[in-house]
């Protein structure tokens, strides 16, 4: 079957976003480095706090997510 | 009706092979869930397996974190996906390859023939090589993953070839991406084993030889089981596109017109790194903004996704790796004299240390000569100071361009601590030198024909 004949279906708002994060957090790590090439330099520790402090709240945001797609 | 993607995808003999092991990663696991698929291979619950693999992890250290990510890389989750040869297919899981790349690489980083167990590339006898012994070895995975999925393909394209069912168990299409209406099918039809695995991989349902009764589609059979004889016409799988052409070309002009401004950049000596670094890190921004994009309407990553995955990791080695490969930019000083363009003074060797002029190496200490040093703080829109005396504290902000000036021979010295760089000028009237960043240009006049300068950024 030509793929181009199959129903084509777009993701739906919850990918959209995990998908828009993921270039988010792309184009930090991008900005980061051309940030370092300037010459500034980072205190990873902080840095570490941050990204995880970042995840959690994606994932809380995911499972409150989960809960309201649950109801 | 036999078409070409209704057909399961082949995969290498490699992969086949790892999935007849009967390891299947958990779907409780904190990490990709490879001890719990082990520990249900040997018949160990998930706490003990995981006590156990905690202690292997503090007895073998990174060895065990390497294991580790190659475990989680090449074994099938329960839904029968393996994470490297979605990679190698275009479909990658970009935060588990990420994570399995950082444990790959501080697994590696902690061997004992790598450099980082040793402190220093100098004290090996071939430092360098051995330094590059981890890249090596990850380029070579990669390469033989591609390899192997690049045969695999062309063998399920060769004309004629047998339509080798796979073997039970084996990874055909992984079972979410199936037809909905297919897997009922198939597993409404137990009593015909053959007839399903055909049904739910999509092959050819006329090249089946049915048994005597079961073939027969008349109506008037009293047994006649019309889902298997004359199963319904498939339910055409739905597609989610990739990013599409218009994307893709998007995306290229925008690396193209990146390439165009930092070559300006660097022609105007306005660019504090190498072109072809500060392009790549530009490309990883306009990756990510192209991911953005493609999430915002609804498509797959596809490839942008492979593509960002290749650049960050990329970037991760060299940040952490080899990341004297791009010291130059974070320290040392990058110069133009008489319209020659140096990088000197981070003391790594990498690059010249020294110049017309200027010899250069690690920061030290003026010390006492800065004793009386008079101090010049450059204000914001400064275009110009005079340093009058013959010691003298200038502080410049971080993106600032300098025009060193003198009117006659000068000799003396430069220390700037922020750059790891001292240096020892002599040098005659006219442009000593000219270090440039992003920031406007500020000339710096030197008077005295002896002088000991300290250079602070704020």
């Amino acid at each position: 079957m030509n793929p181009n004949t199959r129903p084509v279906v777009y993701r739906p708002l919850a990918q959209r976003i995990t998908t828009m994060l993921w270039g988010v957090a792309i184009v930090g790590f991008g900005v980061g480095v051309i940030a370092h090439l300037q010459g500034y330099s980072f205190d990873v520790e902080l840095l570490g706090i941050v990204v995880l402090a970042v995840l959690g709240t994606w994932i809380l945001a995911s499972a409150v997510a989960a809960i309201i797609r649950g109801r | 009706m036999t078409t070409k993607d209704e057909s399961p995808r082949r995969e290498a003999a490699f992969f086949t092979s790892i999935r007849s092991w009967g390891i299947a990663r958990g779907e409780h696991g904190v990490f990709g869930g490879v001890i719990e698929g082990v520990g249900d291979r040997i018949g160990l619950d998930r706490v003990p397996a995981r006590i156990i693999a905690v202690v292997l992890l503090f007895l073998t250290g990174g060895f065990f974190l390497t294991v580790y990510a190659t475990a989680w890389a090449l074994f099938p989750d329960r839904s029968g996906r393996i994470i490297i040869q979605d990679f190698g297919r275009g479909t990658p899981n970009v935060g588990a390859l990420i994570v399995i790349a950082i444990f790959a690489m501080i697994g590696m980083g902690s061997f004992p023939w790598t450099w980082a167990g040793k402190g220093d590339w100098g004290s090996f006898p071939f430092g360098f090589l051995m330094a590059l012994i981890p890249l090596v070895f990850l380029a070579g995975v990669i390469a033989l993953v591609v390899i192997i999925i690049s045969r695999s393909n062309g063998k399920s394209g060769t004309p004629g070839a047998p339509a080798v069912p796979p073997a039970p168990g084996a990874y055909a299409v992984p079972p979410q991406r199936n037809a909905p209406a297919a897997t009922p099918a198939a597993s409404a039809s137990t009593a015909k084993p053959a007839k399903a695995v055909k049904d739910e991989n999509g092959a050819s349902v006329a090249g089946t030889a049915p048994s005597a009764g079961e073939g027969d589609d008349s109506p008037s059979g009293p047994h006649a089981a019309p889902p298997s004889a004359n199963p319904p016409p498939m339910t055409p799988r739905p597609r989610t596109p990739g990013p599409g052409s218009a994307i893709y070309l998007l995306t290229l002009s925008m690396a193209v017109f990146a390439a165009a401004a930092i070559w300006w950049l660097e022609r105007e000596n306005r660019l504090s790194a190498s072109p072809i670094v500060a392009w790549l890190a530009v490309a990883v921004v306009i990756i990510g903004g192209a991911i953005i994009l493609v999430g915002a309407v609804g498509r797959r990553i596809g490839f942008l996704g492979f593509l960002a995955t290749t650049f960050i990791i990329g970037w991760v080695i060299g940040l952490t790796v080899v990341p004297r490969a791009l010291d130059f930019a974070a320290e040392g000083v990058i110069i133009t004299i008489d319209g020659t363009r140096h990088t000197i003074g981070n003391g790594h060797g990498w690059f010249d240390e020294s110049a017309d002029g200027i010899v250069c190496g690690p920061y030290s200490d003026p010390g006492s000569e800065l004793s009386d040093a008079a101090r010049y703080v450059l204000e914001p829109g400064q275009t110009s100071v005079t340093l009058s005396s013959d010691a003298a504290i200038l502080v410049v902000p971080e993106d600032a361009s300098l025009v060193f000036r003198s009117d006659g021979l000068t000799t003396g010295s430069l220390s700037w601590g922020s750059r790891n760089t001292s240096c020892q000028l002599t040098r005659a009237e006219g442009t000593l030198f000219s270090s440039y960043r992003t920031g406007d240009a500020v000339t710096v006049t030197v008077t005295d024909p002896r002088v000991t300068i300290a250079i602070e950024e704020n």
